[in-house]
Order: C-alpha cells, then sequence, then structure tokens
C-alpha cells in the first residue's frame, strides 16, 4: 500500500496543478502515473524559546553552552543561509541569536562579534537585518560584521586540506568560541555550511563545489580542529504552503467546490498577487526542533528530523519525472529565477531530494515545466548574466570553463558589485553550473514545456516540446512498454526515499 | 595588459568639477581677487547650467575660464590644498578598493576626467599612479588665459582618447573596463568590453538596467 502522500492516478482522476515559474498550469498525466504531494507539517514545538534553552544546556557531543561561554572571552556568533531563507527562518535565527546573546552578557564576556555569514552570496537587505537584529539585545561589547571575503582585510588562514588552505573570517578565526547558527531547510543545509562557507571566501566555496559534500566535511573537520565550534541547528518544517492555501498541495480530486474556485482563482490571479500570497505562505514555517552541539552529531540529528518530516516512501523508480519550478528557489530571493538558477535548483536541488537511490531510473527523462525566461536580476545576478551571455554562449571547453572562472572572480566591476550591493560574487555561477552538472551525471534528457524560446533551454542543453503530451511521447524514445510516470506537486518540500521492492 | 578607465568626478569622488573651482576661486592671492573672480564666476553661472543641459564641453570651456588670469604656480601650490580639503575627504572608500582591485588584477589604471591635470595628479599618486586624460588649461608666461587645450575632455571625445590610449598601449578594448556616474559619459562606456556605472543618473539608471551592466552603488561610508 503506497504512502496517503503518494496518488496514483486513475481513469476518473481530474488534471494536476502544477506550479511553472510565476504562473500555474493544468497537466493532465496518464492513468497509472503517481503524484508525490509534501506532508502535512507536524510536530511544530510548543514553547520554541524553552526548546532553544533547553537545547543550549543539553547539547549533542559536548558542554553546554552556559560551560563553554566564560567571563573575558572572545565569543563570535556566525549566522549563516540568511540569504536563502525565508522570513520565518530569520524570524527563528533572531530568537536563536538573542538567547546565544543573552547568555553571553549574563556569563561577563569580553568582546562578542555577531558575523552575518553570507559568504560568497548576497549581502543581507536593511529589512532582513533589522528583521534579524531587531530583539537582539547587543551587549555594549558587541559588534554585528558583515562578512566581506573580497574586502581590504584578507580572511585568515586557520588550517588546510590537502595542500589548499581554509580561510574564514579573522573574527572567527581569533576567537575563543565560535557559535554557529544555521537552519536545516534543505537535505545539505546547516553542518559545517556556516564556518567553512558562511565565513569563507571564494576559494572555501569553490572546494566545496569541486569535492562535494565529502569535501564541506573534511574542511569543516578541519577547520574545527582548528577553532571551537558550538553548533546550533534549527529545524523548519519547511511549509512552502499556507494553511489557508493548502490547495495547492492537496490532491486535486479531494479538493471541494470552494477549493476548486481558490485554485483557478490563484492560477489566474496577476503574477505579482500570487508573488505575495508565496511570501505570506513562507511565513508559516513552523520551528521542528533545535539541535546543539558537536557539528557532525547536530547535522545528524537535525537531518533526521528534516527527513522526518519531508521523506515520502516510494516504491519503484520512475522513467519520467514530471516537475515544475516555483518562482522562489534558494537562490533567488527578492529576485527573478534567471536561467542559470533554473538549472540549479532542478539539476542540484529537486533531482538530489532523495535518500537512497534516485526516483528517477538511470538515464531517465524529466519534463520540466517552466518558461525559462530570458530574464537576470540586475542587482543580483549580473554575474550570472554575464556567464550565460559570454561564457555559455560559446560553449567552453572545461580549461576555457576554467580560465572564465578565473577571470570572473577577479572582475574588479563585478567584486565591487558583490561588496557595496546585493549582488552575488561573481565566481557563483560557475560553481552551481559545476553542481548542477555534477548532480545531472545520471540523468538523461529534460525536455521544457511551456518554455517562452528555445534559444534558452537550448543553452541549458534542455529540449522543448509544446505540450505534456509531446514530451512524455518523445520521452518514451521510441520504447512500445507503458512509462513509469512520477510527478512532484511541490518539488521542493519532498524528499523520495525509494525501497528496493519493484513497484507492482 | 588591459586597462581600468575611471571617471572621476562623481565615480571615485563624491564632488563634482565645481567644488575644486571654487576653491581655486576664493583662495586668490588677496581678498579682492578672490570675491572679483568669484563674483565673475557666478555671472557666469546660468550660462553654465545651460550649458551643462546641451554640451558638456561647452559647460567645461565656461567653467575653466574662471581660470583666466591666474599664475601656474599658484594653481599648482593651490592643487596640494584642493585635494587634501576637498578631493580625498569625497573619495569613495569603495571606490579606491575598487582602483586598487582592478590594479591587482592587472589592469593599468587611467583617470578620464574634465578635471584639470594639476588637480587631479595629486589624486592620482594618491591611487598609487595612474595615467591621466584630463582637461589642460592654455597659459602664456606663466598665466592661464581661462581657455582649454584642445581636446577637450568631455562627452564622446572621451571615448575618442580611450580608443587612442588603448590603441597606443596596444590594449584590447574588449577587455578593457570604464566606469562612470554619468550619462554623458555613455560613449565612453560603450568603447570599452566591461562597462559598469558606478551611482548612476536616473538615465544612466535605466540604461544600465536595460543592457545589464554591472551597477556599483558607493557611499561615503561603504
Amino acid at each position: 500500500m503506497s504512502h496517503p502522500s503518494v496518488v496514483t492516478l486513475d481513469g476518473r482522476s481530474t488534471p494536476r496543478w502544477l506550479m511553472a515559474g510565476e504562473s500555474m498550469c493544468e497537466v493532465p498525466l496518464p492513468t497509472g502515473s503517481r503524484v508525490v504531494y509534501p506532508r502535512q507539517p507536524s510536530g511544530a514545538v510548543r514553547d520554541p524559546l524553552a526548546c532553544i534553552r533547553n537545547a543550549f544546556d543539553e547539547p549533542l557531543g559536548s558542554e553546554p553552552l552556559s560551560a563553554r561561554v566564560t567571563p573575558g572571552m572572545s565569543l563570535a556568533i556566525a549566522v549563516e543561509g540568511l540569504y536563502h531563507t525565508s522570513p520565518a527562518a530569520i524570524y527563528w535565527l533572531g530568537k536563536a541569536l538573542r538567547e546565544v546573546l543573552n547568555l553571553a552578557t549574563q556569563r561577563g564576556v569580553r568582546q562578542t562579534t555577531v558575523l552575518l555569514a553570507t559568504g560568497i552570496h548576497r549581502r543581507l537587505f536593511t529589512d532582513e537585518k533589522k528583521a534579524l537584529l531587531s530583539e537582539c539585545p547587543l551587549p555594549a561589547s558587541a559588534t554585528v560584521v558583515e562578512c566581506d571575503p573580497e574586502g581590504p582585510v584578507p580572511l585568515r588562514h586557520v588550517a588546510e586540506v590537502g595542500g589548499e588552505p581554509i580561510a574564514v573570517h579573522p573574527s572567527a578565526a581569533e576567537c575563543d568560541l565560535l557559535v554557529t547558527l544555521a537552519v536545516t531547510s534543505c537535505p545539505e543545509g546547516g553542518g559545517y555550511a556556516p564556518a567553512v562557507l558562511g565565513l569563507g571566501g571564494f576559494a572555501n566555496a569553490r572546494a566545496v563545489s569541486v569535492g562535494g559534500p565529502s569535501a564541506l566535511t573534511q574542511l569543516g573537520a578541519a577547520l574545527e580542529s582548528k577553532i571551537p565550534v558550538f553548533a546550533l541547528e534549527l529545524v523548519l518544517d519547511g511549509r512552502h504552503v499556507n494553511p489557508q492555501h493548502d490547495f495547492l498541495a492537496t490532491n486535486e480530486d479531494d479538493l471541494s467546490a470552494a477549493q476548486r474556485v481558490q485554485l483557478k482563482g490563484f492560477a489566474h490571479l496577476p503574477q505579482r498577487a500570487t508573488s505575495r500570497w508565496r511570501s505570506d505562505a513562507a511565513n508559516s514555517a513552523g520551528l521542528l526542533g533545535v539541535f546543539c552541539g558537536n557539528t557532525a552529531q547536530v547535522t545528524d540529528a537535525a537531518t533526521r528530523r528534516y527527513r522526518q518530516q519531508h521523506i515520502v516512501p516510494l516504491t519503484g523508480q520512475a522513467d519520467v519525472l514530471v516537475t515544475g519550478l516555483p518562482a522562489s528557489g534558494p537562490l533567488n530571493s527578492r529576485a527573478f529565477l534567471n536561467p542559470v538558477l533554473v538549472r540549479h535548483l532542478l539539476q542540484a536541488w529537486i533531482l538530489r531530494q532523495y535518500t537512497g537511490a534516485s526516483p528517477l531510473k538511470q538515464g531517465g527523462a524529466v519534463v520540466l515545466l517552466h518558461p525559462c525566461t530570458n530574464r537576470f536580476d540586475n542587482q543580483q545576478h549580473t554575474a550570472h548574466f554575464n556567464f550565460f551571455n559570454s561564457v555559455l554562449a560559446n560553449k567552453p571547453s572545461t580549461s576555457e570553463f576554467e580560465a572564465a572562472e578565473a577571470s570572473f572572480a577577479r572582475d574588479p566591476a563585478l567584486l565591487a558589485m558583490f561588496r557595496t550591493g546585493h549582488s552575488y560574487h561573481p565566481g557563483h555561477p560557475f560553481l552551481v553550473w559545476r553542481q548542477a552538472s555534477a548532480a545531472a551525471a545520471s540523468l538523461g534528457r529534460v525536455i521544457v514545456v511551456g518554455a517562452e524560446n528555445e534559444s534558452v533551454p537550448k543553452l541549458l542543453g534542455y529540449e522543448t516540446a509544446a505540450s505534456v503530451q509531446e514530451a512524455l511521447y518523445r520521452a518514451r524514445d521510441g520504447q512500445s512498454r507503458a512509462q513509469d510516470i512520477l510527478c512532484l506537486h511541490n518539488p521542493l518540500t519532498v524528499m523520495c526515499q525509494l525501497s528496493e521492492a519493484p513497484r507492482e | 595588459m588591459t586597462a581600468s578607465y575611471f571617471d572621476v568626478d562623481g565615480t571615485l569622488v563624491s564632488v563634482n568639477l565645481i567644488n575644486p573651482t571654487f576653491y581655486y576661486l576664493i583662495n586668490q592671492a588677496t581678498p579682492l581677487e578672490s570675491a572679483r573672480k568669484l563674483g565673475r564666476a557666478l555671472l557666469k553661472a546660468p550660462a553654465m547650467m545651460m550649458a551643462e543641459l546641451v554640451d558638456r564641453r561647452l559647460f567645461n570651456e565656461l567653467l575653466f575660464s574662471s581660470y583666466a588670469g591666474m599664475s601656474e604656480d599658484r594653481l599648482v601650490l593651490l592643487a596640494d590644498e584642493v585635494f587634501q580639503r576637498r578631493l580625498k575627504p569625497a573619495l569613495y572608500p569603495a571606490g579606491v578598493e575598487l582602483v586598487r582591485k582592478a590594479r591587482e588584477s592587472g589592469h593599468k589604471i587611467v583617470l578620464v576626467s574634465g578635471m584639470l591635470d594639476f588637480t587631479l595628479e595629486p589624486l592620482a599618486d594618491y591611487l598609487g599612479g595612474c595615467e591621466l586624460i584630463c582637461n589642460r588649461l592654455e597659459m602664456r608666461n606663466n598665466i592661464a588665459t581661462g581657455k582649454l587645450l584642445h581636446p577637450v575632455v568631455a562627452g564622446p571625445e572621451k571615448a575618442r582618447l580611450i580608443r587612442q590610449h588603448a590603441r597606443e598601449n596596444q590594449f584590447d578594448l574588449d577587455h578593457c573596463y570604464a566606469y562612470s556616474d554619468s550619462y554623458s559619459d555613455v560613449p565612453m562606456l560603450s568603447v570599452v568590453g566591461h562597462p559598469a556605472v558606478v551611482n548612476p543618473d536616473p538615465r544612466l539608471a535605466l540604461l544600465a538596467r536595460a543592457y545589464s551592466w554591472p551597477t556599483i552603488r558607493l557611499t561615503s561610508s561603504s
């Protein structure tokens, strides 16, 4: 018997409504297709502040925070992941930060430095900083520092892995204790990312991009051998749907008449109005758990809790995966999802949201519902624009790609945008492109339905089709047997877990 | 080898051409002389405002006509004060960092400005040595005539001078950078492969957005 979140369509099933960028589209799927819906949010903690304090007092693999924060010490607090998290995540990080600062004040810490650890990602907007810090009682000795890995003060080398130096912000390198605060809102969030990526620069990020998750663990462990770290991770329910908008994550066959009207209204509303709804929805994420202490143990526990909420068990791999993409992904908060990020969101996030085996067969096809608009945010993604139009368009060889990467990473104009504005680091598009390529090693064709043009999908290495039916026909690739089709209804909030048993 | 061409007023410093000129005018040998020169300059203000709207080169010529009668020695003497009191405090820290990054990347730094050579020289030294493409006053017997030597550095002429500079130094313009804050510098920005705008005026901001040119916002504290 399948999980309640997996719906197998029959002859009476109505078409599904999937997000396709800033709009929604009605998708008729063949009988027998499986549609995966997100699990209902469960078990949000009742008293979050008590939960945070309790986690401080009973950490995993570490002394309580109150014992590690001593009078006269120098304390650095790194808050990571702010650039891609929802307002709810910033809210909860602010609460956790307040508790750490309260403790620092009580314990008579000599110097407290709050590091906004955005690494090579965009700096926070004023209102985001305000939301994070507004309730925090900053002691007189405390300073808030926005990490600037390209600034005049160089990062400090603290360790080496394989001959490559690991450098982090000087305040973190010199402190007596580094407290890292992060949110586990994705399969690989949190962990060593705050220290290695949030406090580091392009070199650290590139090493992780090339080496993958194991490189992050290696770098993080090396760093922790030099700097004492106390990690804190918050696990949110990752709900992208406000309870009032449950119809967006409900089996279309079970919708009431009122919900159907709401759904159609939502689908036909102006894009700006639906964007507002989506951002409202992100505010509703509840706190599922707080984990503190040794980074490795904290990551294990937080990941387990995250999976408890998000895992949907499946039986048997699919030939074709049908999915849309939401308008907002982890790297385009307050910006348009540009083509480079479309590829990254699909290949490096959605197709990697599983445990065990991939839900898609080796060489399987993806039918992607997205307009793939050739649009880039001028404030955040100028480097992505230049990458897409001046690097990708020339179909670079590996050596040309790396030469262009080195050149972009030194580009003075793009670096000035990164340092003084809200732009991503000029090397960022190369890293996300590489991550997406690595993740898609076993991926077959990607067929885009609803593309505004042919050129963007072509540069991304994708095909286009006029309809889902045409895309499914082409994905069949001349084979006569029935296709096993899997559809991710709300792809960012679902993590597939495949059992070995073949599908009946 | 490549080059970064920087406009100065509004791009690296927050003051415009009028600010240093005003300093020269009010620091003449006698208060009476200062008052006389300032008065004459103020009489030209309406014409300068009109010229600014129509032709940047004409504006420069009118503005620098106020220097007529000043001795070269005095101008050079005052240039250090102008830098210390007017230009240096108005430098954008992140702009200085931008110049440093460009130099680190192996770029030749060239200041392309309507400002006068003796005003820019201390700034060029402070920034670690830069080449100058700028205006020069005509001198007769060490006294400024108030006329500019040709070519007058403004608007489209900046683009021609950059092309000439790149040709003479064998720079590939496709790999060169240019930075400016003003729509009047679009020709200069357009001849290089990497144009970028700094604190752009509204018309330039729109253009930069349309063409996805990097837009850099600098503040006196950044």
